[in-house]
């Protein structure tokens, strides 16, 4: 196997909050290959984007603080070097945001921002001169080509009319085409990765969809490694090769797409997985509870509050290591201690749920995507409400 | 929608609030107690005389009627006549209001330009010494009485340095007057003596009173420069590689001048009434002098005209301000809606 394009090791994320010391990430693992898409899947504060911004150098510290932990990129450590993160971040990193309607300046054009994104890809050093002379309008790159190559990219997100739109303020755009600005935004700075935080969440589902199918194609055309952050699983099936299921900062588990969404591991998968509504008895489950409070984590697997096949005495007190159980499949639950095997945790694991909860929860298939949408959504929503 | 319609909209909304301050204006004027008539014509004259007056004054007629006849006369240049110069107060206001207009803009100037990179410096290094240094300036600017930062600083600059003179409106033969502001006039004459005067004349005591719309200005746009920085987009525009400086003073400075924009459409409102402190003090002659005399003299005409000029005055430069608020920040030219 290759070296990955992207390797993080053991990292490990504070806040200081007024309630005290926030353990917000615990030890995250993560490597995305060449050419590879990868999603974090997790409900809303499990650190998915706190991680997203560690890997982009934009997490705001303080509050934040990187305790521990490696990043490589190309083989090339990031956190300890701040001058090669920033080089890396304008050469080789993209980034799309999760609200398109504030991720965009409401005071200037979009033709402006995409020619100043432009104008300064790849220059970490601009003197005072060049912002004057940016400021009244001149720039040294030719404006004839910059312009070609933003109706280019606009083209190519089939952004209708894309002389008009470089003309246009962001508020007279709705929220599906601000938010293929931005990717258009982010694929002119030619970057070899991609950092996308929710780029779907706060549009209409149909337009989900759209901008799913486009931004695929773009990582497909320019053969893009892609780093994925949703708390909804159907979104990350249609999108990514492989998903790591993240709980309360740290990685529940690893799988490909197939793996996890057609036989989860790890309790809390289960869950996930489970509150997508089947095309035959279409019953949901939550998970119940909240994700816990990061100043005073769970002692032991910090999932077992909620867990339903937790045991006493052990999961409260031993931190689940995780095991690999096959090539690129690793859970952290100590039900699979001792060499068990998936299928035998598996039943235990499903058993235990049942009893508890008196409800059956076989696999299936899941249905379309879009329904799955919704319900992970709904889930999530729940689980935001109860938050508040 | 586009920006013309925009400053359309905005001018014709000004009609009804000038509208409505001329009536405000006018019956208060006329409430106010005390005789104009036999203020006028002094204590010894016959109450005949006092009758005629008042007749001639319209001062029996309903104030309907009073405040539609005013109005028609002040269509045709009429504000009636002054009881103290003798003189239509249009006549008067259009003598003294240009040196006034020129001290409160040349200092809102100062203060604009002084003021906004003040507000940046310090927005950008908050809570450091660039920050603290700031903030204590804008404090005395905002605290310090006018007319004692005008003595010192003509105490300063005029007697002790003697760079300035310290009162008086130009130290040379003035320009022939057309627009009565001194420098356009020495401009417009080529007297490039005359221009150098009245400048030196002007910079004191429009320097005083820049002084506390400068401190609101730099608060203004220290404060919002801060919490423009730290909006969604200031870091979309960070990761997709464009330099710190140019979206601090492109992006960031060009949205978060739209509420400095606002203070500053106050500010000159206010500094027409600061005005006529700092032109007694500096000898200036403006439209204080008259104004004061028309109150303490019951002058009503007098009164009702520099009222309604200081009017006119903030509703043109909330005017201006609502224009250029368009410009920089389109989402208000849409009515200020999301969608
Ligand atoms: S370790 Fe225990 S509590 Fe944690 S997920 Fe596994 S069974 Fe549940």
């Amino acid at each position: 196997m290759t070296d990955p394009i992207l390797e993080l090791r053991d990292l490990e994320v504070h806040f200081n909050t007024f309630d005290g010391r926030a353990e917000v990430i615990n030890g995250v693992d993560l490597t995305v290959e060449e050419g590879e898409t990868v999603a974090i899947v997790g409900e809303s504060g499990c650190g998915k984007s706190v991680t997203a911004e560690t890997v982009m150098g934009m997490l705001p510290q303080p509050p934040g603080e990187i305790v521990n932990g490696e990043l490589y990129y190309r083989d090339e450590e990031l956190l300890g070097d701040e001058t090669a993160h920033e080089r890396v971040k304008t050469e080789s990193l993209g980034m799309i945001f999760q609200d398109p309607m504030t991720s965009l300046s409401p005071v200037f054009t979009v033709g402006e921002m995409m020619r100043d994104v432009m104008t300064y890809q790849n220059k970490t050093n601009v003197g005072w001169l060049e912002i004057f002379r940016n400021i009244v309008g001149r720039r040294d790159v030719s404006e004839a080509d910059m312009h070609d190559r933003c109706i280019e990219l606009l083209d190519r997100l089939q952004i209708p009319d894309p002389e008009g739109i470089l003309d246009r303020y962001p508020i007279e755009l709705s929220g599906g085409m601000r938010q293929r600005v931005l990717i258009a935004m982010a694929m002119l700075g030619e970057p070899e990765f991609l950092i996308a935080d929710e780029p779907t969440t706060a549009l209409d589902v149909t337009v989900q969809d759209q901008i799913l199918d486009l931004l695929s194609e773009q990582v497909k055309r320019e053969d893009l490694s892609m780093l994925y952050i949703t708390h909804n699983l159907g979104v990350a099936r249609r999108i990514a090769d492989r998903i790591y299921v993240m709980y309360a900062g740290e990685i529940a588990e690893v799988g490909s797409c197939e793996d996890i969404l057609d036989e989860p591991l790890h309790p809390y998968s289960r869950g996930l997985v489970d509150s997508v509504p089947k095309l035959t008895e279409f019953d949901r489950e939550g998970i119940e509870g909240l994700i816990p409070n990061y100043t005073e984590p769970p002692s032991g697997c910090r999932f077992h509050p909620r867990c339903p096949a937790a045991v006493a005495g052990e999961c409260d007190v031993t931190r689940p290591p995780r095991f690999e159980l096959a090539d690129g499949r690793e859970v952290a639950c100590l039900l699979y201690e001792d060499g068990l095997s998936p299928a035998a945790a598996n039943e235990i694991a499903a058993t235990e749920a049942d009893t508890n909860r008196g409800s059956g929860t076989t696999h299936g298939r899941s249905s379309g995507p879009r329904e799955s949408d919704e319900s992970i959504e709904s889930l999530t929503q729940r689980m935001e409400d109860a938050n508040e | 929608m586009g920006f013309k319609s925009y400053v359309i909209r905005r001018t014709l909304a000004g009609i009804p609030v000038f509208i409505g301050l001329s009536i405000l204006i006018f019956t208060l004027a006329r409430v106010l107690p005390g005789d104009p008539a036999r203020l006028a014509l002094g204590p010894r004259a016959s109450e005949e005389a006092v009758q005629s007056l008042r007749e001639e004054m319209g001062l029996h007629d309903p104030i309907v009627v009073q405040y539609l006849d005013y109005m028609a006369g002040l269509f045709q240049g009429d504000m009636g006549i002054s009881l103290t110069t003798n003189r239509n107060v249009a006549a008067d206001l259009l003598y003294f209001f240009p040196a006034t207009f020129e001290l409160i803009t040349v200092g809102m100037l100062i203060a604009i330009v002084l003021g906004i990179p003040l507000g940046i410096i310090a927005g950008q290094n908050k809570d450091e010494a660039e920050d603290n240094a700031s903030r204590l300036f804008a404090f005395f600017g905002v605290s310090m009485p006018a007319f004692w930062a005008a003595i010192l600083l003509q105490l300063l600059f005029a007697f002790h340095l003697g760079l300035l003179p310290a009162t008086g409106r130009i130290g040379v033969e003035a320009p022939p007057r057309i627009t009565g502001l001194m420098l356009v006039d020495s401009l417009v004459a080529t007297d490039f003596e005359a221009f150098r005067s009245a400048l030196a004349h002007l910079l004191l005591p429009a320097f005083t009173l820049a002084l506390a719309p400068m401190a609101d200005i730099a608060r203004m746009t220290r404060s919002s420069f801060i919490e423009e920085f730290n909006k969604d987009y200031v870091h979309a525009l960070h990761s997709s590689g464009i330099p710190g400086k140019l979206i601090a003073y492109k992006y960031v400075l060009k949205a978060s001048f739209a509420s400095t924009l606002t203070i500053i459409a106050l500010d000159y409102g206010f500094l027409i009434g600061s005005a006529f402190l700092i032109e007694i003090v500096f000898a200036w002659p403006g439209m204080a002098r008259y104004g004061v005399d028309a109150i303490l003299a019951n002058d009503i005409n007098a009164i009702i005209g520099v009222t309604l000029v200081v009017g006119v005055v903030f509703i043109v430069a909330n005017l201006v301000v609502d224009i250029l608020y368009g410009y920089f920040d389109p989402r208000v030219r849409y009515g200020g809606d999301e969608e």
